[in-house]
């Protein structure tokens, strides 16, 4: 994996942000940032900052609209975050069931550090 | 959005046996080296290949902190604590991509 991954999980840990990701989410028609503005809490100037942010982890995508810049969601790059995430889960199962059995059966192997 | 992963656990056994275990690499991967001083530089072997290890934080019986990498993923921080309950010892344990905050903060600039 890589460093959009990354990108990912800070982009969305801004609970603004991942409020504007999952608007997108909901909207096939995507939308401006003005249209976000209109019932948001936060300047749309904030708004057009966080959308910069999603665009640059790959969570939505843009395309100019006359004057306004009409942003979608992606799926794709959260689709390669969450599979990051299982297979990071998926080891940490595994580790702890050897750490448990380790501790039940009292075989720890011996430190191989010097 | 904190940890990334977590996972806790009870082990049979004191902090002190616990710590024992957790320091050994046995449990992270097929082989490895485990430094137990802040600032050591280890490895552990599994299945994902190598990952480089270099130890953040110990607080021996108490606390284990490493960040890791491997060479094609994104580096990441792994916490460990552990803390007596009775006779037992509950593991918590906790992985998160480094610099999260950082990049959040920086727009990734």
């Amino acid at each position: 994996m890589n460093d959009n991954v990354s990108q990912v999980f800070a982009a969305l840990s801004d609970p603004t942000r991942r409020g504007l990701y999952e608007q997108l989410l909901e909207s096939p028609k995507g939308y401006t940032a003005t249209e976000l503005a209109l019932n948001a809490s936060v300047s749309r100037q904030a708004i057009v900052k966080h959308l910069q942010v999603l665009s640059l982890a790959r969570l939505a995508t843009s395309h100019r609209e006359g004057r306004e810049v009409r942003f979608f969601a992606s799926s794709k790059a959260a689709a390669s975050a969450s599979t990051w995430l299982n297979e990071r889960a998926v080891a940490w199962d595994r580790r702890v069931a050897t750490l448990e059995r380790d501790v039940r059966t009292g075989t720890a192997r011996r430190n191989v550090r010097q | 959005m904190g940890d990334i992963i977590h996972r806790e656990l009870e082990l049979p056994c004191s902090p002190s046996e616990a710590w024992e275990h957790v320091v050994n690499p046995s449990w992270l991967g097929d082989d490895g080296e485990l430094p137990t001083a802040p600032g050591g530089e280890g490895w552990i072997h599994d299945e994902d290949g190598i990952h480089y290890v270099i130890v953040e934080e110990v607080d021996e019986h108490e606390r284990y902190v490493y960040r890791w990498a491997t060479f094609d993923d994104a580096p990441s921080r792994v916490e460990i604590e552990l803390a007596p309950i009775g006779d037992r010892t509950r593991i918590s344990i906790s992985e998160s991509p480094l610099d999260v905050k950082a990049q959040a903060s920086l727009g990734f600039q």
